[in-house]
Parts: structure tokens; C-alpha cells; sequence
């Protein structure tokens, strides 16, 4: 699975103080929404939180209080990016690691994502067998970065 | 790929022969944003409408493991693309029939695993 802005690259300025339990994935896909859900839940035994649009999640972000968001770049409405944005101004989401999930992962664009603080870029479409996998090793970097 | 278990596999299966009988509706849908592109004289609003239901398929049709249906969709998406950019001559608006077959075809010859 090709990941750009691994956690070694990333600006390091999260701050990890927990293990990764709870993640907010925010897809506007329903298709999508179905299998990385199953996916980060049953196979990687996480606890899951989907919302389906920019709205949804900063409406519920604070609530869940998610390790990790797993946020789509391209949504009608509010992109990724302007939802990143949003949920850094919200205290409880303001440091939680965000892994974007994008199918332009042209330099420019990965660029700007790495800009955004984001902790990796995850390459659209994606193995679904092997995404929990991916995520744990994008954690575990990140973790020993921040510690 | 990791290692699954029967259960996950089955899990995984059961979603993707969900995600198969739901495509030809998905295809009729995108047949009917071709039908309005052609009666509504090309307008970017309808190509716009086209394309974003196309680029839905070509994430998730690879994401279910159905790379012929992605590849397919795929280059309708650059086609359609090319057009919202004004990138496309008029001639090439025929290139359309072609890649709505294409599509049908990968469809018809996907197969559950």
C-alpha cells in the first residue's frame, strides 16, 4: 500500500499519549465507508466511528474523542483539507493525528497535505487487507517519533 | 495481504458480492447522467454529474478487488475530466458509446471470486 508523508517526515508536533483504539473515519463513500470500516474493526480491532461528511465529524469529533482520524480529501462540501482545519480548531481534536486518504497523491499535492501537520497520505484505492496493517506501522513510527 | 481468518475472509466476501449486486445499479445511474449529458447539450453541470458518480466507481470498484470495472471506469474518468477541463475536442465526444461498453463489459465479465 503506498503511503506518502510517513510519520518520520511528518512536523512532529502531535503529542501521542495514548495506544490507538479509537479511530473517525470521515468518507463521504458509502461503499467505501462499509469496507474500511469492517476492515479497521474487525480486522484490526479498533473502535470505529464513520461520518459521512465534514459536518458530521466536527459535530461528533469531540464526543468520540478519536486516537486517529482517517479523513478523505475529495468530499462535496468541505474537502478534507478545510475539514483538517476545522477540527484543529475544535481543543479536542486540536492535536489528534489525521491520515488522509487521497487518490492524488501527485508531489504538489502531498506537499500541501504534509503542510497541513497531517501524519501520512494513504493512496486511494487501497488493499482493504492490508490497510489495518499500514495504519499500525504509520503508528508505531509516529509513536517513536513522539517519544 | 494479511493474514485473515475464515471469518474475515467470509466477511470480506459477503461485502464484496453485496458491492457486486449493487453495480448494476450503480451503472444505471451512470448511464442515466450519460442520457441527460446528450439531451442537456453538454453542459458542465451534467459532466460534472457524470463524473463524480464515475470516480465513486473507480475507488471502489478497486477497493471491492474489481480492478477490471476500476480500470474501465478509469478511463471514463479521464475522459470525463478531460472534458470538464475543455480538453476534449468535439470528435472525441464519441469516444463516449465506446467507454460506457467497455464499462458494461467489464461488468459483465467480473466474477465472484
Amino acid at each position: 500500500m503506498e503511503t506518502h508523508g510517513l510519520p518520520g517526515e511528518s512536523r512532529g508536533k502531535h503529542v501521542a499519549r495514548r495506544t490507538l483504539k479509537r479511530i473517525l473515519l470521515v468518507e463521504d463513500d458509502p461503499d467505501i465507508q462499509t469496507v474500511t470500516s469492517m476492515a479497521l474493526g474487525s480486522f484490526g480491532g479498533y473502535t470505529v466511528h464513520v461520518c459521512g461528511s465534514a459536518a458530521e465529524a466536527i459535530e461528533s469529533a469531540a464526543e468520540f474523542l478519536p486516537d486517529l482520524i482517517l479523513l478523505d480529501v475529495m468530499m462535496p462540501g468541505m474537502d478534507g483539507v478545510d475539514t483538517l482545519r476545522a477540527l484543529r480548531d475544535i481543543p479536542e481534536t486540536a492535536s489528534t493525528p489525521v491520515i488522509f486518504l487521497t487518490a492524488r497523491v501527485q508531489p504538489a499535492d502531498v506537499a500541501k497535505y504534509k503542510a497541513l501537520d497531517s501524519l501520512a497520505v494513504i493512496r486511494k484505492p487501497f488493499e482493504p487487507t492490508v490497510l489495518v496493517e499500514t495504519i499500525q506501522d504509520i503508528w508505531t513510527r509516529y509513536r517513536g517519533e513522539a517519544h | 495481504m494479511a493474514r485473515l481468518t475464515e471469518a474475515q475472509r467470509a466477511q470480506l466476501e459477503a461485502l464484496r458480492q453485496m458491492y457486486r449486486a449493487e453495480l448494476p445499479a450503480k451503472l444505471g445511474l451512470i448511464g442515466g447522467a450519460v442520457d441527460t449529458l446528450h439531451a442537456g447539450g453538454w453542459e458542465k453541470a451534467h459532466l460534472q454529474a457524470l463524473y463524480d458518480l464515475i470516480h465513486k466507481l473507480t475507488g471502489s470498484a478497486a477497493i471491492y478487488g474489481f480492478g477490471d470495472i476500476s480500470r474501465a471506469a478509469g478511463d471514463l474518468e479521464s475522459w470525463a475530466l478531460q472534458a470538464l477541463d475543455g480538453g476534449l475536442p468535439e470528435a472525441r465526444r464519441l469516444e463516449l458509446t465506446a467507454l460506457m461498453s467497455a464499462l458494461q463489459e467489464a461488468f459483465s465479465a467480473s466474477e465472484i471470486r
